[in-house]
């Protein structure tokens, strides 16, 4: 994982940052934005691998940022390379697969606000999705931001429990 | 429209660099490039164009095109498609049928292409080509436009008909474009090296 190969490591610390961000119960105002609060939370199932060996291992389990084993496997210098996550901004809750490299949002699932027509329900996909195009992008920005920060590293170790 | 009436999308969004003058003006470009059915006895043996994306055999219409700020198409594309082991008993028994019928030992190679031909023509007026529907949203608000699909096939045949339809040309948009919107890669360092030690 080095400079050379581009930007491609910010898959899997943008992951990593959202696994920290759901394991912390945080949720992020976007108000600014004019998206309100989004709260982020991995779903069931998780996949991380070595950056040397090619190891790569997808653990399922309904508690996956509560997992001493994930947390574990993590300690021990392993990257998310795919979550599932939910994100929830008000009523609407958006749920999908993001993976690290190539850096890919599939399968979303988009939200259900009791549309009654088929014109209807068209329009409301249509918002829903830019509305997550906006959120992600809000995200991944603020996860840039972050990352910047003098406390970041540490804050990252110590929520892993890697000691210096 | 099954996709976005499911709820379940995976997309890939583009940026144009401009959005047609007026509806009108949408409505003739997509109706320059519309879908074309197939014939079974058409020499092509795919097709490609724009259709309406909730009735997907109307490609002159375009009657749901509006939807609040996006214009909503699709991109059909149909395509007749045999593999060898579908194709085999067929040319095997055609090719024995002339031989008897020839009296001949031996077929010229020449000769076996028209057989297989024929057989594939036979094939074509007997079965309907594999249709994929791939539905479309350009959001005249933001510019963006939405393609329901992340195949790197589709999104291939997708660019080169809507650059040609509209005469407009799009590029990908991703995530990782704000690296350059905050100032760029270059001075970036992966944060996994300093958690982990050098990897």
């Amino acid at each position: 994982m080095t400079k050379e190969s581009g930007i491609g490591y910010l898959g899997s610390e943008f992951l990593l940052w959202l696994f920290w961000k759901s394991a912390t119960d945080e949720t992020m105002s976007l108000h600014n934005l004019g998206l309100g609060e989004i709260s982020v939370s991995i779903e069931d199932s998780i996949t991380l691998a070595s950056v040397g060996d090619g190891y790569c291992e997808t653990i399922q389990s309904m508690k996956i940022t509560s997992l001493p084993s994930v947390r574990e496997s993590m300690k021990s210098g392993r990257v998310p390379q795919a979550l599932k996550i939910k994100i929830s901004s008000g009523e609407l809750d958006w749920i999908f697969q993001i993976k690290a490299q190539p850096f890919k949002i599939t399968s979303v699932k988009l939200p259900i606000s009791g549309e009654k027509n088929e014109a209807e329900m068209i329009s409301a996909r249509l918002i829903a999705m830019t509305k997550l195009e906006l959120i992600m992008k809000a995200l991944f920005n603020t996860f840039l931001l972050e990352r910047e920060m003098p406390d970041f590293i540490g804050d990252i170790k110590d929520f892993l429990g890697i000691s210096d | 429209m099954t996709r976005l009436l499911k709820g379940n999308v995976s997309f890939t969004v583009f940026m144009p660099e401009k959005t047609p003058d007026s509806i009108e003006k949408a409505r003739e470009a997509l109706a320059g490039s519309a879908f074309q059915r197939l014939d079974p006895t058409d020499l092509r043996n795919e097709s490609a164009g724009w259709v309406d994306a909730v009735l997907c055999f109307d490609s002159e219409n375009f009657s749901s095109l509006l939807h609040d700020s996006f214009f909503v198409f699709a991109l059909r594309e149909d395509k007749y498609s045999f593999s060898a082991a579908q194709l085999r008993p067929y040319i095997e028994e055609a090719e024995f049928v002339f031989k008897r019928e020839n009296n001949l030992e031996y077929i010229a190679a020449q000769q076996k292409k028209e057989i297989k031909e024929q057989v594939i023509r036979r094939m074509k007026t007997n079965s309907y080509p594999k249709t994929t529907i791939t539905e479309v949203a350009w959001d005249m608000d933001s510019k963006l436009i939405y393609l329901f699909s992340q195949s790197g096939a589709t999104i291939a045949k997708f660019t080169d008909i809507f650059e040609k339809s509209f005469e407009i040309s799009i590029n990908q948009v991703n995530l990782f474009d704000s690296v350059k919107e905050l100032g760029g890669a270059d001075r970036m360092e992966p944060v996994f090296t300093k958690i982990w030690g050098e990897k």
